[in-house]
This record gives structure tokens, C-alpha cells and sequence, in this order.
């Protein structure tokens, strides 16, 4: 062993308590044990919620679990911050059908509802419309990674129509956030732009609002969170995933400068909330309507999803779809009723 | 000098990192990514920068921006 090469070194010990730390978040100068970490995760969700308005009895949360670090970590907070306010939150899963991805991602999800207690929708897209979003891809002629978007949007959407959900929860970290809305930028489309905060607003039975609960959760005190937590997790990657999609650069970049500025991601979402109002008083005006095929939101006479399936299969699927997740709901509503 | 053998997950390829100190800071840059992007792991926990590991040692390295 040479002088300079030191054995390992004790783990330090928690800012708060004598606890060994697991986390140290640079921008708060702090070392955190598992418990203070938790806290300290917990209560930057629990203000994102307050802001919003969620912190409510009687509020319903749906939350999309895709299996993943950041959809795990926040149904995990959501659950706990559920249990101490009162809301209701409810998971919602969509098995995609691409092969061994999506086996292994209703595994982990179907055990960290189990472990959580939470109440989880299981929606198998194939069994419902009688394709995975690959064959609906090939049949739609379009990037799967485009259609799964869709498909995932629609579904989450008629499930918190149904529901009479507040909102629907995505687990959009602050890297993902500054990197769509770099990408915003790069692309001037100001109106894009103004939908990057922590929520959106609900149109009364057509659209309902999107939440970010991860909005001032970096994407690694996400993974940390789920692997501290020991949360049941999927690391694999989508097999349809770009290989370096624009994103990527965009957080390393974002990461690059966080080494060198701690704090400079979580300025950036602050600053983003703050000028919101500015850039949707810059956003172009959108109408929307309803489908007249499904009766949800449409920019045109037909919604994205009943135009997509229309072109694959013949005919408009949303119908088909709503009087699924209607018969899935009416089930979690008798379950909900039995003592 | 250390050499640390790190598992990169998820694309589970791995590496042999020659470092000077073993230490978790020299780990990563050795590795090439920014700190930021990366969590590392020695027997299920998680390092803090300043832990430094012995020769052979064996890590767990998650990159934070992959997956979700």
C-alpha cells in the first residue's frame, strides 16, 4: 500500500443526529443518516404540495408508477405525506407490453404497492385494445418512443376523469424539468415552456392537472432515496430508449456545472416557477375541445389517441378504452366500499 | 496506488479504476462522469466523497441519469 492510499475511512456522522450519513447534499451543506435523509426529502415534496393545494383531506392523487427510480421515490413520499394530510393516492400502472421490460417493471410495481399499502391500477394496454405500443407503433407508422408518450398520456388522463382525480402525478424530477425546459428553449417554443412547473390546471372533465411532486428533487437524491429506502426498483433500461437522446447532454451538462455551482439546478426550478406567469402570458393560445369519438381533450375534432388507433386498427380505441378503465374504477370503488 | 473494480449499472459493464487514493471523489473522475450524475455503492450502502477504499475493493456504481 503506498503513503498516499488511505484505508477506509469511518462513514461520517449525520449533521443532525450521531447517525452514520448515507447522503450528503452539497448545495445544503449537509450530511444526512437515512432518517434525516427521508426527512429531509419528505418535507421538499410536502412544499411543492402545499404550493399546489394538495395538502387536503378528500383530494385524489393518481400517481403514474412506471417501475423506475423516479416514479417509485415519489409514490413512496406521496404515500407517507398521504397517510399525515389525508388525501388519497392511487397508483397507476400501464403494462406497455415490450417484452422482459415491462414483465420485470409489474413485478417491482405490483411489490412496492404491496410494501406501501398504496392502491394500485394495473392497465395492460394489449389486453385492453388488443396491441403493445410496439405493434401499435409499426402499425401507426410512428417512433414508438412517440406513442408510448401518447398512449401513456390518454390512459393516465382517463383514469383521473374517472376518478374524479385532482391530479395526476408524474414523477418529473429537476434534471428532467431543466432539461425539457432547455430543450423549450433551444426549440423557442415559449409555450411549451409555460407547462414546466410543479402543476397544471385541471379542465373539468376532460383534462385533468399534472402534478410534479419531484419538482425540487434532484434526479440522484431520487435514485439515493429508492436505494436507502431499499425500494423495489427496475434499473434496466427501456430497450427503446435513444441511445443519446438530447436530454442526456443536457443533464450532464446541467450535472457539470452543479459540481462546480452546488445549488444551480434546484436556482434553476426556483427561477422557472417564479417566471411562469411571464411565459404563459407569452404562450400562444390553445382552444381545445372534445373528441368527438371519446369526449376527451382534443385539440381537434379527434384526439391524438382515437386518430393513432384509428390509422392502426381501423377504428377510434378510445371508447374502447374508457369503458375498461370505467369498469376498473367501478371495482376500486366496491373494493373501497367493503368493510 | 488502489485499483477499484465498479459494476456500472444499469448497462451492468465493468470496469477497473487505477486511482491514487481509492478514494470515492477520485473514483468517479476517474470514471468520467460528474458527480452529480452518479451514485456509488460499497456492500449495499452508499459512499460519501471523502470515504476512500482499499486495493480490490468492489463498488456498485448507479448512474442517476439513466432509467426513471
Amino acid at each position: 500500500m503506498t503513503p498516499m492510499l488511505r484505508r477506509a475511512v469511518a462513514r461520517a456522522k449525520c449533521s443532525k443526529c450521531e447517525r452514520p450519513a448515507v447522503a450528503e447534499i452539497r448545495y445544503a451543506r449537509l450530511r444526512l443518516c437515512r432518517e434525516h435523509f427521508n426527512e429531509f426529502m419528505e418535507k421538499k415534496v410536502e412544499r411543492v404540495l402545499r404550493r399546489v393545494g394538495v395538502l387536503q383531506k378528500g383530494r385524489i392523487v393518481v400517481a403514474a408508477v412506471s417501475g423506475g427510480k423516479d416514479s417509485s421515490t415519489m409514490l413512496a413520499i406521496l404515500s407517507k405525506l398521504s397517510k399525515k394530510y389525508g388525501f388519497r393516492v392511487i397508483g397507476v400502472h400501464i403494462v406497455l407490453g415490450i417484452r422482459e421490460y415491462s414483465e420485470k417493471s409489474l413485478e417491482k410495481i405490483q411489490q412496492l404497492c404491496r410494501e406501501l399499502r398504496v392502491e394500485c391500477l394495473v392497465i395492460d394496454l394489449e389486453r385492453v385494445i388488443g396491441f403493445t405500443v410496439p405493434e401499435l407503433a409499426r402499425r401507426a407508422k410512428r417512433p414508438t418512443c412517440s406513442v408510448c408518450g401518447l398512449v401513456k398520456r390518454y390512459i393516465l388522463n382517463a383514469v383521473g376523469v374517472e376518478l374524479g382525480a385532482d391530479y395526476v402525478a408524474l414523477g418529473h424530477n429537476t434534471d428532467d424539468i431543466i432539461a425539457y425546459s432547455i430543450k423549450s428553449f433551444i426549440n423557442h417554443d415559449i409555450t411549451q415552456l409555460a407547462k414546466f412547473g410543479p402543476s397544471t390546471e385541471t379542465i373539468k372533465g376532460v383534462a385533468i392537472g399534472r402534478l410534479r411532486p419531484l419538482f425540487e428533487v434532484y434526479e440522484r437524491e431520487s435514485l439515493l432515496y429508492a436505494l436507502v429506502n431499499k425500494l423495489p426498483i427496475v434499473i434496466d433500461e427501456c430497450p427503446f430508449r435513444p441511445r443519446s437522446p438530447m436530454e442526456d447532454k443536457i443533464k450532464e451538462f446541467m450535472n457539470s456545472l452543479e459540481d462546480d455551482h452546488p445549488g444551480i439546478k434546484l436556482a434553476f426550478v426556483r427561477r422557472l416557477e417564479k417566471r411562469l406567469g411571464f411565459y404563459k402570458s407569452l404562450a400562444e393560445s390553445q382552444k381545445y375541445g372534445r373528441c368527438k369519438y371519446c369526449g376527451l381533450l382534443s385539440a381537434g375534432d379527434v384526439c391524438s389517441f382515437c386518430r393513432v388507433t384509428e390509422k392502426a386498427a381501423g377504428k377510434p380505441l378510445g371508447p374502447l378504452v374508457r369503458s375498461e378503465i370505467r369498469r376498473l374504477v367501478a371495482s376500486i370503488r366496491e373494493r373501497s366500499k367493503a368493510p | 496506488m488502489a485499483r477499484i473494480r465498479v459494476r456500472i449499472l444499469p448497462s451492468n459493464i465493468t470496469r477497473e479504476v487505477e486511482t491514487e487514493t481509492g478514494c470515492v471523489s477520485e473514483i468517479i473522475r476517474r470514471l468520467g462522469f460528474p458527480r452529480e450524475s452518479i451514485v456509488l455503492l460499497y456492500k449495499g450502502e452508499p459512499l460519501l466523497d471523502d470515504m476512500c477504499l482499499e486495493d480490490g475493493a468492489v463498488v456498485d456504481a448507479y448512474v442517476a441519469t439513466s432509467g426513471g
